[in-house]
């Protein structure tokens, strides 16, 4: 029986992902990722990796994409210490309104359902003996784990690439696709920079903020807009912190450790999307690695910190960065088939690619091989988007 | 003692190539930063500062938003900031630019030292800092490791400079100019805090209108040289691929290191 | 007429540097096509040995001024007086090694001449112009590396300065029965100089700072295994550098993180760098930039370190070391 043959466009968390989940139809695909730059280089790399077991970043309605992330990467650790990344922190999700405690109630619930530990703790010299530098002021309580923690999503990403290239899959990196070719609507193929031209019978669109442009490729308009991530690493006063700094959890934003130093995001969904300083269409190629973030976000950060962490409002700068999250306006991912035969998106993960990712791309990996759809594909599906 | 920190802004990355037909740079990111060894100059400024009264003047000359680097220089404690920034200006080479800061400097007040990072990450000629210094008359000490100040020799300062493979000190009387190597010391970071206050300390501008230089001294039509093509090397920069036993792979490897470090 | 071609011969305790020989080398290229006369400027504290081994290297017009003391890093001194030299002297462009003394002297001579100087050439080609005279085009690479221009003096404008990078140009060699004109400019002095050398000590070895060193070799997840972090300590030992590593080495706790390599820890601007195990992910790369030389050594040949490094050797690297260190 002809082997099907697909071509991943994007070596990213949901590219290396896909390819090997579809390496796992033992002799059935033809797989190639094409990666123009570096394996999980990209919005990847910038990405923060927290599972959060308890948060509501991704719906509790998809508790069970985020439990299955979270289990793919222990697992993966446990194969390998460190392919995933994995730092052990713990988490700490702080309750600052009543609808905030009963979304991390419904969490802890779910996590100990799923055999983790998890209490929600009101006593506040318990909250503060867990992360000493924070503000008990103005918080209902905290729900904490330590079974949580944070991932790297490049090392996952390269770590999916050896799997899948183990597994008979090739990868393509710094090799720019420049062209899907495409006849009576349907894929045939597409072409790369190095001027190669390769045979596919599906080509999957992985490429995340660049969906637009790779769409475009297609004639396909992919409603993929930006929201930014801004960033900063801070180097805690007194340079180093004589306590694990957990992942920590607000509304507002969240911090989690990078060796000594923290990392403070802003979080995805205080975004207002009419707001043109939060939300638009950029292009994701001229986001340089490190600054680019707004002058508003200092500001932020600086009355977010006085009034919730204030141990560490006189951190250091160290470094700060731009990431762009795509998404459609509705917020979740565009899994699946479009217009065009052939063609699929796994992309709009919108800053949680690194958790969505292993569910996502097994049940797209389905859909390919077997023309069999999940309830997951569905509410997914691009065709809600028409 | 009234310092002058010279800074210039630099690409974040130097991740550039040049477009074969209109030979115009190519930049992946229009993002700036403050040129890292400048960083180095700050951060000797501020000690000094410390050990010694007055102020510290961070001076840049660029586009408008060159004033980026000048509100991060205060973030960093320097208490004032002087833009440099008028088309005229602009586009000089190493001459031409030496110029137009040292008028800018002459044009400010009275300073006991300048300041600055030795060389550039972009431009990396380490002319600039010694031009300023001729121009305004002063004796120079360039790629310095480090600076001490002496209160009892309150119009003299002593630089330490590494050179062929001695340690040096250099005692030079003020005012002067000196210029820091990269990663000579530890620089300190801004805070939250002190980047909000930047954006209340003193700024002021200077164009042409105010420095008054003549305009054949100054940006390209003042420039000596001018640059005539320009182009990138082949792209992609792969590795060259050594090959051999690895006995071989090691002697190869000394050699590479060993030639690198006589240059 | 501005003629001549002049090259700096940088001197450092009264012997010649080993790069004026590459100067020579440069100049005795252009002129090949301009026909002028090579030319050395000499100023030292006894200049005499200097001009001698200028002579042996076919230099033909030797200029000299004997300081009588040592005038190291007395650069506002003497850059006066090597102004005055070239004043005389006249010549139609100079060639100064690209060395914190070259670049410290002359950047006030040519503020002084208002000539312009252009810095660290690559190469330095004779070119025609359209009325038969001649330039010099001087190329040399920008933005670290990236982007490579072409430089001119523009006309009206004497002599042609720049600086030459070291080790670009293959030493001229020396040779017996070289006949030069030498002359001493006698009324010539090396005047008070605010600047004085009040210590001289011996450098001691880059230690702690990873940001300083000349010199770093970086350690990536290859080398957790075995003994391998043993032989990378030996390894910087014997090259003199400093130690820098990605996550899984801080994260082990082989390295503290205030070496860690990376977007998340520091960017290090070394000349030379040494990557071990270092596959090249971009958080890792991201972390070093400018080097001069950027060795990779990574058993995978598709490691997208080798993207960034100068030069990849896909060997094992406990092979590599342990030979290394039996070098």
């Amino acid at each position: 029986m002809a082997k099907k043959k697909i071509g991943i466009i994007g070596g990213g968390i949901s590219g290396t992902a896909l390819g090997y989940h579809l390496s796992l139809y033992d002799g059935e695909a033809e797989v190639i990722v094409f990666e123009k730059d570096t394996i999980g280089g990209a919005s990847t790399a910038k990405s923060a990796g927290t599972v959060c077991l308890f948060d509501d970043s991704l719906k509790n309605r998809y508790w069970d994409v985020r439990l299955y992330g979270f289990e793919s990467y222990l697992k993966m650790e446990e194969e390998e210490k460190g392919s995933a990344g994995f730092d052990k922190t713990g988490t700490l999700v702080v309750a600052t309104n009543e609808e905030v405690e009963k979304v991390i109630k419904t969490g802890i619930a779910l996590a100990k359902a799923a055999g983790y530990t998890g209490e929600y703790i009101t006593d506040k010299d318990r909250i503060k003996e867990i992360l000493p530098d924070i503000s008990t002021e103005n918080i209902l309580g905290a729900g904490y784990t330590a079974d949580d923690g944070y991932f790297d999503g490049t090392m996952i990403s390269n770590t999916y690439a050896k799997k899948f290239q183990k597994n008979g899959g090739v990868v393509k990196t710094g090799v720019k696709v420049t062209e899907v070719v495409v006849e009576n609507h349907k894929v045939k193929g597409l072409k790369t920079d190095d001027g190669a031209e390769y045979e596919f019978d599906v080509v999957v669109d992985c490429t995340g903020p660049w969906s637009k442009f790779t769409g475009e490729m297609v004639g396909l308009d992919v409603p993929i807009w930006h929201t930014k991530a801004e960033a900063f690493f801070l180097c805690p006063p007194g340079k180093k912190l004589n306590y694990t700094f957990p992942v920590l959890k607000y509304p507002e934003f969240y911090g989690l450790r990078a060796g000594d130093n923290i990392f403070i995001c802003k979080s995805h969904l205080s975004m207002d999307l009419s707001n043109p300083m939060h939300a638009g269409q950029w292009d994701p190629d001229k986001l340089p690695a490190t600054g680019g973030t707004d002058d508003y976000f200092i500001d932020f950060l600086l009355d977010q910190l006085e009034a919730k962490v204030p141990g560490i409002v006189d951190s250091g700068l160290v470094s700060s960065w731009l990431s762009y999250r795509a998404e459609p306006k509705d917020f979740w991912p565009i899994l699946g088939e479009t217009p065009v035969e052939g063609y699929m998106l796994s992309t709009g993960y919108g800053g949680n690619g690194v958790i969505e990712a292993p569910a996502a791309t097994r049940d797209l990996a389905k859909l390919i091989m077997r023309g069999e759809s999940t309830p997951l594909l569905e509410n997914w599906a691009f065709k809600r988007l028409l | 003692m009234n310092i002058a920190v010279l800074i210039k802004q630099v690409p974040v990355s130097n991740d550039v190539s040049v477009d074969p037909e209109t030979h115009a740079l190519v930049r992946a990111s229009s993002e700036g930063m403050i040129n890292p060894a400048d960083l180095n100059a700050i951060e000797e400024a501020m000690v000094l500062k410390e050990q010694t009264e007055g102020k510290v003047v961070v001076f840049t000359m660029g586009p408008p938003d060159a004033e980026k680097a000048l509100r991060d220089a205060m973030a960093l404690g320097c208490d004032e900031a002087c833009l440099i920034t008028d088309r005229t200006l602009a586009g000089g080479d190493t001459v031409a630019t030496a110029r137009v800061l040292a008028a800018a400097i002459k044009k400010y007040g009275q300073f006991d030292l300048l300041l600055g990072g030795a060389l550039s990450a972009d431009g990396a000629t380490g002319q600039v800092g010694a031009m300023v210094a001729e121009c305004l008359d002063i004796p120079h000490i360039v790629e310095a490791m480090g600076v001490k100040y002496d209160r009892a020799g309150a119009d003299r300062i002593v630089a330490v400079k590494k050179f062929h493979d001695k340690k040096l000190s250099i005692r030079c009387a003020l005012p002067a100019m000196i210029s820091f190597n990269f990663g000579c010391n530890e620089p300190r970071l801004a805070t939250l805090r002190t980047k909000r206050a930047a954006k209340s300390k003193p700024l002021v501008t200077y164009t042409n209108a105010e420095l008054m230089l003549p305009l054949d001294q100054v940006g390209i039509a003042g420039s000596p040289t001018t640059v005539v093509d320009s182009f990138s090397p082949k792209m992609g920069r792969k590795a060259r691929m050594l090959e051999g036993t690895p006995a071989e792979l090691a002697r190869k490897l000394r050699d590479l290191i060993e030639e690198e470090k006589g240059k | 007429m501005a003629n001549g071609i002049c090259v700096y011969a940088e001197s450092y305790k009264g012997k010649l540097e080993p790069v004026a020989a590459e100067l020579v080398s440069a100049a005795k290229e252009i002129q090949k096509t301009t026909g002028e006369r090579v030319q050395a400027i000499v100023l030292a504290e006894h200049a005499e040995g200097i001009a001698a081994e200028l002579e042996r290297l076919g230099v033909e017009e030797i200029y000299a001024v004997n300081a009588g003391r040592d005038c190291s890093q007395q650069d506002d001194a003497v850059s006066q007086a090597v102004t005055e030299m070239l004043r005389r002297i006249a010549p139609s462009s100079v060639l100064i090694p690209a060395t914190p003394e070259g670049r410290s002297i002359f950047s006030r001579a040519a503020m002084k001449l208002g000539c312009g100087m252009t810095a660290d050439c690559t190469e330095v080609l004779a070119g025609t112009k359209e009325d038969g005279s001649y330039y010099i085009k001087q190329n040399k690479p920008s933005y670290g590396e990236n982007v490579f221009v072409t430089i001119i003096t523009r006309d009206g404008f004497y002599p042609q300065m720049m600086t030459v990078r070291p080790g670009v140009y293959t030493a001229q060699e020396a040779a017996e029965g070289g006949q030069a004109k030498i002359v001493y400019f006698d009324d010539i002095k090396v005047g008070d100089s605010k600047i004085e050398v009040i210590e001289e000590a011996v450098a001691e070895a880059e230690t702690g700072s990873i940001l300083s060193a000349e010199v770093v070799v970086v350690g990536g997840r290859g080398v957790l295994e075995d003994d391998n972090f043993g032989l990378l300590e030996k390894f910087a030992e014997k090259v003199g550098g400093a130690i820098g590593g990605t996550r899984p080495m801080v994260d082990s706790e082989m390295i503290p993180f205030n070496h860690q390599i990376g977007q998340t820890g520091l960017t290090i601007r070394p000349k030379i760098c040494i990557s071990f195990g270092v596959s090249g992910a971009i958080q890792h790369t991201e972390g070093i930039k400018d080097t001069k030389l950027f060795v990779a050594v990574n058993t995978d040949e598709d490691a997208a370190i080798y993207g960034a490094a100068d030069y990849g050797i896909a060997a094992d690297l406990k092979d590599v070391l342990t030979e290394y260190l039996a070098l």
